[in-house]
């Protein structure tokens, strides 16, 4: 009997996982694989194909690629991964991680405002989306708390609208980056610094040529996954521009919903979604290979 | 050149002035960042303790009221949904992870390596990838607008995580106890109950933590799975508000109150902050784990 080996010589005990295993097959893996089925017909919202979906071949990839509005999400989802993702999170998370990093010698100086800077940034990453949606609306709007700040009278949203929703996110994401960061630069024991330093290095040179250096790994492991992370991000980019004004800020995932669920055409919506999935096991698979190459 | 000099210079400058000591550059840096980070939160922050509260920030007309007045009526339903989606999310998740971690982290079986390989790629795939076909098999099953779809969504897709971070702390548990109480006559079952789940406490609990929040703080599938007001849960509340708020306000058709909604928000952010405080090493830690071990 080799099916089990030595500890456990019961197979029933193998039945205790199966809640886990059907929960996760039938509601987090079956719905990627009923896309495809669905991306093949003309399901709807409502009507008669609600209930009654024709099938329609490849008329929905078809479509898509031919579709102006597609390639714009595609534009769009490319440059809010850019911008809010690689630039603002991981350099903000960086640039925090070092600035607030605990004192480890004597000469070096405290970081008087660490504490609390790391702390605020938490506070953003921990709070749930709607209240991120919520907050920043009131924040950006015309007779809002930012223009009353500055002695404004931009409407943020509508004007800048791209910036908008990247900096927002750039807020709600950082606190993951400078967690991850923190904790990689810490690893690097003090006496390296200390060797550079004797060698002349200034903190410049400290940072590029030995602290980026020996944390590249972690960076690399932080910037795949920020940006499989943001590239699903839905929610708050909704809730704050819902992909306006016009398509303005329409990403790939608002482009899907608006299609399902503001123009019925769940069919066509799901292709859409099959894009995205595609693209995100290619993402998901570069991050295996990578993890398993790095160990 | 540039070099020698500045050696020289770390050799030579003795350290006596106090500003010396401060890094003045790095600090300005991080007040900006703060005032970056603390902002949004202001308005939210005084509009709940307001009386008649406007878009701006203010410090005038001091009220408990809105406080108040979130624990009864409408606001009061969003409380009791988010706490029952969040409660019955973590029971049903983490009681399946862990039995599902105990098979993968005590039991051999052939496809082992290939099932974990798959649950981590799963762990990739964003909510918002899946929803529209999420949506079309939900509705299949018939379970759009009852809590039921919700809860199963939520707690399936939380199940890669949580059993990968449960595997972790069972796999670190010495066999030789295990092994002690078989010899002295126990059963699976009783192993499992009494010397591993005890054992693997803290890490399970980390992960019903987790599980409560992501229940707790969902938005995006109460959007698309729940349309009865009734099973409205916060961050739909919020929502649905804050399109009146924003949209209406110059037609003024419909009256918001904003107190109300700023102080519901404070309610709604308070829960994660008090744990997060609680459980701040062992969260960030099982999030680690659950993200880059994967």
């Amino acid at each position: 009997m080799q099916l089990v080996k030595s500890k456990l010589k019961e197979n029933w005990v193998l039945f205790l996982g199966l809640p886990a295993l059907v929960l996760w097959l039938v509601f987090m893996c079956f719905p990627a694989i009923w896309a495809i089925v669905v991306s093949f017909t003309n399901e709807a919202l409502v009507g008669k194909a609600a209930a009654n979906p024709r099938w329609v071949g490849f008329d929905n990839y078809i479509k898509l690629l031919k579709d102006s509005y597609f390639l714009n999400s595609i534009t769009k989802s490319f440059i809010y991964v850019l911008g809010s993702a690689v630039i603002g999170q991981l350099g903000l998370g960086l640039l925090l991680a070092v600035l607030t990093r605990r004192r480890r010698r004597k000469k070096d100086k405290p970081p008087l405002l660490g504490p609390i800077a790391t702390t605020v940034c938490y506070l953003g990453w921990i709070s749930p989306a709607a209240v991120v949606g919520f907050m920043w609306l009131s924040t950006l709007d015309v007779e809002g708390s930012l223009n009353q700040l500055l002695h404004l009278n931009f409407m943020w949203i509508v004007d800048f609208p791209m910036i908008s929703i990247i900096v927002i996110n750039m807020w709600w994401g950082t606190g993951w980056s400078m967690t991850l960061m923190k904790s990689a630069i810490e690893t690097i024991p003090p006496e390296i610094e200390e060797c550079a330093e004797v060698d002349g290095a200034n903190k410049r040179q400290v940072f590029y040529h030995i602290i980026l250096p020996i944390i590249k790994g972690p960076i690399l492991v932080n910037l795949i996954l920020i940006t499989i992370w943001t590239y699903g991000v839905f929610d708050v980019p909704f809730m704050v521009t819902a992909g306006g004004p016009g398509r303005k800020t329409e990403l790939m995932t608002i482009f899907a919903y608006l299609t399902g669920f503001k123009y019925f055409d769940i069919g066509y919506g799901v292709t859409i979604s099959v894009g995205i999935l595609v693209i995100t096991l290619v993402l998901s698979l570069v991050y295996q290979q990578f993890l398993k190459k790095g160990g | 050149m540039s070099n020698e000099a500045s050696s020289e210079k770390i050799l030579v400058k003795p350290k006596i002035s106090i500003l010396n000591r401060i890094d003045i550059g790095g600090n300005l840096v991080l007040l900006i960042l703060i005032i970056f980070f603390t902002f949004p939160f202001l308005w939210v922050v005084t509009s709940a303790f307001r009386k008649y509260p406007h878009f701006y920030i203010e410090f005038k007309d001091f009220t408990l009221r809105n406080v108040q007045s979130i624990l009864t009526g409408r606001t009061l339903m969003w409380i009791e949904n988010s706490l029952f989606l969040a409660i019955s999310t973590a029971i049903i998740a983490v009681s399946v992870c862990f039995l599902g971690a105990y098979v993968l982290s005590k039991c051999h079986f052939r496809g082992k390596n290939i099932l974990m390989f798959v649950m981590i790629l799963s762990m990739c795939i964003p909510l918002s990838a899946v929803m529209l076909p999420t949506y079309s098999m939900i509705r299949k099953m018939g379970l759009v607008n009852t809590r039921i779809g919700v809860i199963l969504v939520l707690a399936a897709r939380f199940i890669p995580m949580g059993v990968w971070v449960i595997k972790e702390f069972i796999d670190s548990i010495p066999k030789e106890l295990d092994e002690a109480a078989r010899i002295d006559g126990a059963g699976t079952l009783t192993i499992m109950s009494k010397i591993t789940f005890p054992l693997a406490l803290p890490g399970t609990a980390v992960i019903a933590l987790i599980a409560f929040l992501g229940g707790w703080g969902d938005f995006t599938l109460n959007l698309i799975l729940i349309n009865k007001e009734k099973l409205y849960p916060i961050s739909l509340g919020i929502f649905k508000a804050s399109l009146i708020m924003t949209g209406s306000r110059a037609a003024q058709v419909v009256q918001i109150d904003h107190g109300i909604m700023a102080a519901i928000s404070i309610l709604y952010l308070t829960i994660p902050v008090i744990f997060f405080i609680l459980m701040q090493k062992h969260l960030v830690k099982g999030m680690v784990i659950g993200a880059v071990k994967g």
